[in-house]
């Protein structure tokens, strides 16, 4: 089956390279001088131009490369090119196509082709790779990294009657260093094709591999206490191919397109399987101990998602237009199921339900936008959504074993699976009134309508009204402010509905629960929400502008319950731009970010849940401040014949704070380090033309990040004594270096 | 056969279409845009606007609208000229479309260009977020001249436009957690679509996790065990525009979860009296299928 789709989707994309190929090369002939004309190579001038040069580091850091590949100190190839043949203006040849490739010398490199016949076809082909480095000193005792079985090694010894991580007698000799990096390979291919009688067609194919390391934590054990739990490094093996197909039809009145996207993920590995580093747990089997017992996880299986979709937009008058929209679709997996367990040893009474879960969602999705202008000066758009996610993977009881290590639970006892379901209903009308000059009000209304399965709450509705001013009539300045309030109401909120809803009916009583009876999740309960937006620029010389916003935004959770209480953003920006000379640019930004929640719990054993005096709260703050300022001179020179001579400055500074206060009504608590990042750049940068085919660049630039979070920095891989992490030094995260940048630019 | 059923059904579509918008649709409405222009005439010769025009015409010469539109092409977008060009040269600015501040509303402006670029991605701009904030076409292209490799933006560097209103975003890629957007390997296209959309937030899916599943499709699933906040909305936890949380995450991983999750018995922070539940990866140290399990014994996302 996989095979037969993947040769599908092969041929596919063989089609959609061959075929503008095989289009371009009739396409040259219509555009071709007749009878003796110039020809047209001699209208299109193909340039090209070819950067080579270097990047020097003088320091190792992972981090600083993370998305770059400029990660290790010493010298880098710096290499990009660009070949472009475009028409001459008075030409008839329509034709112009390009080849760039960019940081080819790096990790992060990426070539693409444009071709573009104007007015007929196009055609791309995009090639990049993107990776992704988390850190480079882990460390961990497992071998076989890469793959998805890992093992111990044979001089691992675990301290008789101990259960965790204080018993690892080999720990230290045992650890070696590993870095966790993934790199992303992604090929896009798109082609664009004109009919004829308003018909066109698109078709986009991308193909994309993703490979490395992740960490996963994986745990033995599953409640009272007994979990222990190691952080592996486990494979990303990852292949993924999308196609889009869409024919569209249109004209300045008309339009309308339809099409399909198809979407198949593929995973090389279905699990993975690791040994149990631990010694046993008292509530564990005899079995489920080092060095005997293995762990076994699901890793994310293949699927696929096919849509089909459909749209039309169509203008009633020069005032009116109304769009519409429908897409059906149907997310699948298969994948065989796995067993219960790995271990051989554990107790299973009742077999797997099923050999595959073949789970499917079929998404419904419909649109409707009518815009029309009552009169030149009053604009009304209406909106409705709806979206339908109808989850009908099958259900069935799966008496589950807990971590690999205990006897299989009773039937009785076994979970149903909630194959969450939920439709969404918004619809909204906004008037708009406008004045001379720009200025103009807004005001209007907007309305949504959850319906959720197998969810603590069933039904909820929210409205909303909105309301803006903009003044824009004044001679150097404009001012804009939005208002929005939104009130989530929930007809009721059943805290033990999924309890109830994964078991067998009869399992559970109808008061017993999970979580908190008190407790509310955020994105299901009663909110009411505030956003407020204001936005002014000022522009009172040509030479000079500058702009302020101010955002903010509250969530009110209400009083009275657990989970999150409130949560509140403030967003100022002040932003400049100052241009004294035509060659002389100072731009800045200063933007103070400011996020603050406040949630609570109680902390309750069984028989404790209604003790008012084990409840505790959490205060959440992160300030950020971030700086820039860039000054550019271009030209500089001309008047004494130097030709191209551009340089600046540039200085960027983020800082952020993080406090994490907790306090308690009764019980003991203690702060919480705070957390920390400081993100510092410093650059320079000058070019300058040598002769009419040449450019040098120069760039210097100090970057420095300096860190701090507790939950990683020199964290031990024992810290924790049921839990053995992966560690991280504190200067995996933290660099303070300098990056020096030169190129030699040759064009021809 | 089925080649030409289906060139009968393009045939009989484009027919019906067509006739469908010119009964009730007409093109830009110059004189409702500038009242001046009643009676005004296209000339259809670019060379007479050169003549005062000049600079402007030389940077837009070989431009893509220069060579779609030929001869006609200033009065494409200005409108008809007879009267502009007629008149005393100190009315002329009342006898044409001009696009600068002051002049046409932010949706007359683009309302001209929609003359031939509507459909396809811009299908949505009526209504839209940008046209709901008086964006307009030229506040983001360029089409008197060649400033951009791609699609006549303003500037090369296409999310640094976007960031230039967006002032808050600026300080949000900044983030120790990030998406490669300041490393030029992302833009803000890959994510949104700034000519209006059916989706959330200018979004280029219809919803969140459409999107977000366009690069992430290993957590598309559909899985056994399902965790419902990730079935329904990704930003429930992230803040894909960057965050110091690591996995862009919405707050410290721990108090995240536990925001949701307050189980009795369960490790829950003050009642231990200690940072050892968020150290590592957190309450995810255990509970790594936290996108989903497709494990039988899976329930807990532990497996």
């Amino acid at each position: 089956m996989k095979s037969m789709r993947y040769d599908v989707l092969k041929a596919l994309a063989l089609v959609l390279i061959a075929l503008p190929l095989a289009v371009s090369a009739q396409a040259e002939d219509p555009a071709a001088p007749k009878g003796g004309e110039a020809e047209s190579g001699a209208q299109s001038a193909v340039k090209s131009e070819v950067t080579v040069g270097a990047y020097y580091l003088d320091d190792d850091s992972y981090r600083f490369g993370k998305f770059t590949g400029l990660t290790d100190e010493g010298v880098e190839a710096l290499v990009d090119f660009r070949i472009e043949k475009r028409p001459q203006w008075d030409s008839d040849d329509t034709i112009r196509w390009r080849i760039q490739g960019w940081r080819l010398g790096l990790d992060s490199r990426r070539l693409k082709f444009d071709f573009n016949q104007q007015g007929t076809q196009s055609f791309s082909a995009d090639y990049r790779e993107i990776p992704n480095n988390r850190f480079s000193d882990g460390l961990t005792p497992y071998r076989g990294v890469g793959s998805a079985n890992l093992t111990l090694p044979s001089s691992w010894e675990v301290a008789p009657g101990s259960s965790d991580t204080r018993g690892f007698l080999t720990l230290d000799e045992n650890l070696a260093s590993l870095k966790i990096d993934t790199k992303r390979q992604r090929l896009d291919l798109s082609y664009d094709r004109k009919l004829g009688m308003g018909w066109s067609v698109n078709l986009d194919y991308r193909h994309e591999t993703k490979k490395g390391e992740r960490t996963l934590g994986s745990p033995f054990g599953s409640s009272g206490g007994n979990p222990r739990s190691v952080i592996l490094p486990a494979p990303v093996d990852w292949t993924t191919d999308n196609i889009e197909a869409m024919f569209e039809w249109g004209t300045s009145r008309a339009q309308f397109g339809f099409g399909a996207y198809a979407s198949f993920f593929s995973n090389d590995e279905i699990s993975l399987t690791w040994q149990n580093a631990f010694g046993r747990q008292a509530q564990w089997d005899e079995s489920v101990s080092y060095p005997d017992a293995q762990g076994r996880m699901a890793l994310e299986p293949d699927n696929s998602y096919l849509q089909f979709k459909a749209y039309g937009g169509l203008n009633l008058g020069a005032a009116t237009r109304i769009t519409a929209d429908a897409a059906f679709g149907q997310m699948e997996q298969d994948e065989t199921l796995l067993p219960y367990t790995i271990n051989p040893n554990l107790i299973v009474h009742t077999p797997v339900p099923r050999q595959e879960l073949d789970a499917e969602i079929d998404t419904t999705m419909f649109n409707v936008r009518l815009t029309t202008q009552l009169a030149r000066r009053l604009g009304i758009a209406l909106n409705y959504r709806y979206d339908d996610r109808d989850n009908k993977t099958p259900r069935d009881v799966y008496p589950y074993i807990g971590g690999d290590s205990q006897d299989q639970r009773p039937f009785g006892d076994g979970r149903i699976n909630l194959p969450y379901s939920y439709r969404e209903q918004n619809g909204d009308a906004i008037a708009t009134y406008r004045f001379g000059g720009n200025t103009r009000i807004k005001g209007g209304v907007e309305y949504s309508d959850y319906q959720r399965e197998y969810s603590e709450v069933s039904d909820a509705d929210e409205w909303a009204w909105v309301g803006g001013v903009k003044i824009g009539a004044l001679e150097h300045a404009s001012f804009s402010f939005d208002y929005r309030n939104a009130s989530r109401d929930v007809t009721a909120y059943i805290g033990n509905t999924p309890l109830i809803e994964s078991h067998l009916p009869g399992a559970v009583e109808e008061d017993e629960f999970e979580n908190h009876p008190l407790l509310r999740k955020y994105f299901l309960t009663d909110r009411d929400r505030e956003e407020l937006r204001f936005r002014a620029d000022f522009f009172p010389a040509p030479q000079f502008n500058a702009g302020l916003a101010v955002n903010y935004y509250e969530d009110d959770y209400g009083e009275g319950y657990f989970g999150l209480n409130e949560a509140k953003v403030r967003l100022v920006s002040v932003d400049l731009g100052w241009y004294p000379f035509e060659n002389v640019a100072l731009v800045g930004y200063y933007t103070r970010e400011e996020y603050d929640s406040d949630q609570s719990s109680r902390s309750f054993a069984p028989g404790q849940d209604a003790d008012p005096l084990r409840n505790w709260f959490a205060e959440s703050n992160d300030d950020v401040d971030t700086w820039n300022l860039s000054l550019s001179f271009s030209d500089v020179g001309a008047d004494h014949g130097w030709k191209g001579f551009d340089f600046g400055f540039d200085f960027t500074h983020s800082n952020t704070e993080s406090e994490i206060v907790v306090t308690a009504v009764t019980l003991a608590t203690k702060p919480l380090p705070d957390l920390r990042a400081k993100l510092r750049s410093v650059s320079a940068w000058a070019t300058i033309d040598v002769g009419t085919r040449s450019s040098i660049r120069l760039a210097l630039e100090n970057s420095k990040l300096d860190s701090a979070d507790f939950s990683l920095d020199n964290v031990a891989p024992d810290t924790l004594a049921n839990v053995l992490v992966m560690a991280v030094s504190e200067s995996a995260a933290n660099y303070n270096l300098i990056l020096v940048t030169g190129s030699f630019t040759y064009r021809f | 056969m089925h080649t030409r059923n289906f060139g009968i059904f393009l045939v009989v579509a484009s027919a019906l279409l067509s006739y469908c918008g010119s009964t009730y649709a007409k093109d830009v409405d110059w004189e409702a845009l500038n009242p001046n222009l009643a009676g005004a005439t296209f000339v259809e010769d670019s060379t007479k606007c050169a003549t005062c025009h000049k600079a402007y015409v030389q940077t837009y010469t070989g431009t893509k609208h220069d060579r779609a539109l030929g001869d006609g092409g200033c009065e494409s977008c200005h409108g008809p000229m007879s009267k502009h060009l007629a008149a005393p040269r100190k009315e002329r600015l009342e006898t044409t479309i001009s696009f600068g501040e002051g002049g046409l509303a932010p949706h007359e402006k683009a309302s001209i260009c929609l003359q031939c670029h509507k459909g396809s991605e811009r299908t949505y701009w009526q209504g839209g977020a940008h046209e709901a904030s008086d964006v307009t076409c030229n506040s983001c292209h360029y089409v008197m001249e060649r400033r951009s490799d791609t699609s006549l933006t303003i500037k090369e560097d296409a999310s640094g436009m976007c960031l230039t209103c967006h002032l808050e975003k600026q300080g949000q890629v900044l983030k120790s957690s990030h998406m490669p957007v300041r490393e030029g390997k992302m833009d803000c296209s890959d994510c949104h679509n700034p000519h209006g959309s059916y989706g959330p937030k200018l979004l280029a899916s219809a919803t969140v996790n459409e999107t977000c599943y366009q690069c992430h499709e290993e957590k598309r699933g559909p899985f056994l065990w399902e965790h419902a906040p990730v079935r329904e909305d990704c930003s429930n936890c992230h803040e894909p525009h960057g965050s110091n949380n690591p996995g862009m995450l919405t707050n410290k991983g721990s108090f995240l979860c536990l925001s949701c999750h307050q189980y009795g018995g369960h490790p829950n922070l003050p009642r231990y009296n200690r940072v050892s539940s968020t150290v590592g990866q957190g309450c995810v140290n255990c509970h790594n299928r936290i996108h989903g399990s497709n494990h039988p014994s899976g329930s807990k996302l532990t497996r």
